[in-house]
């Protein structure tokens, strides 16, 4: 710049920062916007690592010595991984990608370096929330309350209610020298299972806990199914038992408003096959809590 | 004046947040720099230029209070030149205006004050050539050249002006002198 004109410059700026009554913003607000990219940062890395928890604890409750007797490893693989939580994760991992790009010296950090420690911070405090229960914690509210909870949030659960492809998920019920299943449906399978499982079965299991089973479906109508493997399941336990909530499985459920009650929320064919059932399935329950 | 002229940039800007008289310093102390790197940057018009570096200036003062001395001062108005240069290209989305047919000998030779990037890329070219290819590069390549050779930062100072990584800020430089070579020959710019 030549000389008066640099004079020149610098008077004019000096003058309108004067008449426009300009003053530096104040320190607080860049404070504030660092503290809050720190805390948004923060709380993506909680959520994220509470996600990891979900996922750790749904694949390490995933049955995986049924996956052999599946059709392939693979196809168990894919259908069963958690890929709600694993979007959920990777959301927040961007999320806390972008907080720290936008820190003050976060441009330093290779994109891949930051995505990378995201990623392990994650699962070393995923692996820390599972270790405290906070992951079945989570899944059990889910699996009590969520919509889509068997289509999302657990696709373990989606797989294993197929009974055309020969799975069955639900809660047993032992019933003198007999083994029952209900499915998340609410429909009633009378199991065959060979005398020696059955032996074994009747020791180990309770009514009211929730199993997966691979086996064959004799009649669907019937509701009759042949047992040939016969695993609890841990995840997504919250979710089959949803049923119990319903009236006649609560334990002040006494009243005939409330039997009137269940019967329309149950199928039909349930109430033809086994009229009895409602009261005594209630009673099972109850003494198993 | 010697007083001012002995005194750190931290020490101009405590004076400055109390008193903007004390602003003219930092003014008088950075303006040539920056208007040498808006114009070596974006071939825009003198007066243009001008405007610009004032819009600079209006920035840094509003934004005094966001330094700290984790960073160079110098690097953290270089960082609004940079972002504001970058703005005025995306509002006007336009190609260097050709200021550099106008530019005189002398104003050459001062913004190609040193011979470091023809020694680096081993090309002899005339020095008003250089701005030729630099404006035929694209801009990320055409500004990392400009900082590192015509600048004369170093490559933490650049990652700070750009905000990207040292490391990718030296495969940037790489890859800009490789470009550069390329568009030099592929113009047959006085080779």
């Amino acid at each position: 710049m030549e000389e008066n004109k640099k004079d020149n410059f610098t008077k004019n700026l000096l003058e309108k920062i004067k008449t426009d009554k300009l003053e530096p913003k104040p320190r607080w607000q860049f404070l504030l916007k660092n503290y809050l990219i720190w805390i948004f940062g923060a709380l993506s890395l909680l959520f994220g690592s509470l996600a990891t928890s979900v996922i750790i604890y749904l694949l390490k409750h995933n049955n995986w010595q049924l996956a052999e007797k599946s059709d392939s490893f693979w196809s168990f693989f894919l259908l069963t991984i958690p890929y709600f939580w694993l979007l959920f994760l990777a959301l927040f991992i961007l999320i806390i990608f972008y907080n720290f790009k936008h820190t003050k010296k976060g441009y330093r950090y290779k994109p891949l370096h930051i995505i990378i420690v995201a990623v392990l911070s994650s699962i070393i405090i995923g692996e820390v929330f599972y270790l405290a229960g906070f992951s079945k914690k989570i899944d059990d509210v889910l699996g009590a309350r969520a919509p889509f909870y068997k289509e999302m949030l657990n696709p373990q659960l989606h797989y294993w209610c197929n009974p055309d492809k020969g799975r069955l998920a639900g809660v047993i019920l032992k019933e003198n020298n007999k083994i029952a299943l209900i499915d998340p449906s609410g429909k009633y399978w009378e199991l065959q299972i060979g005398e020696d499982q059955l032996k074994l079965i009747s020791e180990y299991y309770s009514s009211g806990q929730v199993v997966n089973i691979l086996g064959k479906t004799i009649s669907f109508e019937e509701g009759i199914f042949q047992v040939e493997v016969f695993r609890q399941a841990i995840s997504g336990d919250e979710f089959i038992r949803r049923f119990r909530d319903r009236p006649c499985f609560n334990h002040n459920c006494q009243t005939p408003k409330d039997l009137e009650r269940f019967r329309q929320k149950w199928p039909e064919h349930y109430f033809q096959r086994f009229p009895e059932r409602p009261e005594e399935i209630g009673m099972i329950i109850r003494l198993n809590r | 004046m010697d007083n001012f002229l002995n005194k750190s940039d931290s020490e101009l800007i405590n004076l400055t947040l109390k008193n903007s008289d004390f602003f003219s310093h930092i003014i008088d102390r950075y303006k040539d720099r920056l208007f040498a790197y808006i114009i070596r940057l974006s071939n825009i018009s003198k007066e243009d230029a001008e405007d610009l570096l004032q819009e600079i200036f209006l920035k840094i003062y509003l934004n005094l209070n966001e330094y700290n001395d984790n960073l160079k001062f110098s690097s953290w108005i270089y960082r609004i030149a940079h972002n504001q240069v970058i703005s005025r290209y995306r509002k006007t989305k336009s190609r260097p205006e050709g200021y550099l047919n106008e530019i005189d000998e002398t104003l050459i030779n001062k913004l190609t004050s040193n011979d470091d990037l023809l020694k680096e890329i081993d090309l002899k070219i005339d020095k008003k050539n250089i701005f030729k290819i630099l404006y035929l590069l694209d801009y990320k390549y055409r500004e990392v050249l400009i900082l590192k050779y015509l600048e004369e930062k170093s490559y933490q100072e650049i990652s700070d002006i750009i905000k990207k990584p040292s490391g990718t800020v030296a495969s940037m430089i790489n890859k800009a002198k490789e470009k550069f070579r390329e568009v030099a020959k592929e113009k047959k710019i006085n080779l």
